[in-house]
């Protein structure tokens, strides 16, 4: 039954969410094409740039409003009827909405690296891929698994799936608990509500645990360095320390480094968890059809 | 076939079924009567297992309210939830996968009996059109449950005759058939018990016989009599 859900889902979805791809790759050819052609090339790169973040936006808006209307509109009724536990819903649609998702994302990534490598002379071209693949090696290097180096397109792929399925978590808690019961009066301002609360509180637990936790990479970057222009170095510091460090040295002419508090990158599948389960627990109460 | 002991359901402090105890046998069709806000709606979306947060027992034969229940429990609500891009086609495919018990074929029957446009998209279609369709949905079930929340409510009184023998038509003596509504009058003729549901409370829970014979009165009479006193 589970396999009859997600193929619903994706039925349920499929339709706009197809147009609106169609759509995206048809302005993008003809943006590209003008880029290629020369005509108008920084209007056409800024209008791709915008058209990439609106087909986003559609996307995720399509994602959200189906998953509002199945699991607390009308249709709910619908859902909420067939013998599975309900659960079943939740993943089915957390599964399809992340797998729509990723492929938004893959789309715009694809289309702006296109726009990049179109409008940008061989030159600068070279330089950026040449950091890039510094920092990633430095990185490696850093972790000692230098490894796993040639797999990073696939590691890129997993981290960027794992990034649509936190945000599939937090907007469909938003509108779990936004249409239960304590906020129904409020019809669409419940769950826009909950969406602004819940993500000021992770923002401020994301950025206490950048601050706190004493776990972080910095990174010096030296464009004018002939071998490696990256360096990374593991660290048992908070972003707190390192900022207070940074700000009392009195030395110059140092290669300035930037700091990533990793503690940020820990707290945060914990709250993506703590997010579906609470998602689970309202919804296995149902407290959301109207 | 359906046991409730006790069921307590409350919003915020607003107690919409209060303390409710009941029995229901397969074989009959029962009307759920009352007045707005009585309470009928919250009761049969309990049965049908698409609330929660209740308390007391609700058993459908050996099993509480969940994904065993709704598999034999086919469900009407008061309201529109077909997907309005669909149309017939489509959505007895959903129907076919979710429930292993519905007859795609019968759908269509109904459907045409009905008068419906089989292509029509369930959201060109006029709120009675709607209601029948979802009606024909419901009923297209091998249900060992139906529960049907204001099936005529939408639709104009020449098709309510249509519906009504529809029902009475698709009836099956081994199931239990579970009707909420306030238009008494149009459709008591079916029914076998009725319950008077007021406040959140069974007022009345009586063979449809008994009160013909015992009160010399027709359910619809009966109801007026009872809420028309309330309302006072």
């Amino acid at each position: 039954m589970f396999g009859k859900l997600i193929k619903n889902e994706f039925k349920l979805t499929g339709g706009p969410i197809a147009i609106t791809f169609a759509v995206y790759v048809l302005l993008s050819a003809v943006l590209l094409g003008a880029i290629r052609a020369g005509v108008v090339p920084v209007l056409a790169m800024v209008l791709l740039f915008l058209i990439s973040l609106g087909q986003s936006f559609v996307v995720l808006g399509l994602l959200v409003v189906n998953y509002y209307r199945s699991m607390s509109g009308r249709t709910a009724y619908l859902t909420h009827s067939v013998p599975v536990p309900p659960t079943h819903h939740y993943f089915s649609k957390m599964i399809v909405s992340s797998l729509y998702l990723f492929l938004s994302q893959c789309a715009l990534i694809s289309v702006l690296w296109l726009g990049y490598r179109t409008s940008l002379r061989d030159d600068v071209s070279a330089v950026i891929s040449r950091l890039y693949s510094s920092i990633s090696q430095s990185v490696f290097e850093s972790l000692g698994m230098s490894g796993i180096r040639p797999f990073l397109p696939i590691l890129a792929i997993i981290l960027l799936l794992l990034s649509c399925v936190f945000s599939c978590a937090t907007y469909f808690f938003a509108v779990t608990l936004g249409t239960s019961r304590f906020f129904r009066k409020m019809g669409v301002v419940g769950p826009i509500i909950v969406y602004f609360i819940q993500s000021s509180i992770m923002q401020v637990l994301v950025m206490a645990a950048m601050f706190t936790i004493p776990l972080g990479m910095t990174i010096s970057v030296d464009l004018m360095r002939s071998g490696e222009m990256v360096s990374v170095e593991w660290v048992n510091k908070s972003y707190a320390w390192w900022f207070f460090e940074q700000i009392s040295s009195t030395s110059s002419g140092e290669v300035p480094s930037s700091f990533i508090g990793v503690g940020a990158y820990i707290v945060q599948p914990v709250l993506m968890a703590i997010l579906i389960l609470w998602s689970i627990r309202i919804v296995k109460k149902h407290s959301g059809v109207r | 076939m359906i046991q409730i002991e006790h069921l307590t359901k409350s919003f915020g402090s607003k107690v919409v079924l209060d303390d409710i105890s009941a029995t229901f046998e397969t074989g009959k069709i029962i009307g759920l009567l009352g007045p707005n806000g009585a309470g009928k709606t919250t009761f049969l979306k309990i049965l049908a297992g698409v609330s929660g947060d209740y308390k007391g027992v609700v058993r459908m034969g050996d099993s509480a309210v969940g994904p065993k229940t709704k598999a034999m429990t086919s469900y009407s609500p008061d309201c529109e939830y077909l997907p309005g891009w669909m149309n017939l086609h489509q959505i007895t495919k959903v129907y076919s996968d979710y429930f292993s018990d519905f007859d795609s074929e019968r759908a269509f029957v109904l459907a045409e009996r009905f008068r419906l446009d089989p292509r029509q998209k369930i959201k060109n279609m006029s709120k009675g059109m709607q209601e029948k369709i979802q009606l024909a949905l419901t009923l297209s079930r091998n249900a060992k449950i139906y529960l049907l929340d204001e099936p005529i409510g939408g639709v104009d009184p020449a098709s309510r005759a249509a519906i009504m023998d529809l029902i009475i038509g698709e009836y099956r003596q081994d199931a239990l058939m579970i009707i909420a509504t306030h238009l008494v009058a149009d459709i008591e003729s079916i029914f076998d018990q009725v319950v008077f549901m007021d406040n959140g409370k069974i007022s009345l829970f009586e063979d449809v016989e008994s009160i013909r014979m015992n009160k010399k009165k027709s359910v619809d009479a009966l109801f007026k009599e009872v809420f028309a006193c309330s309302a006072n």
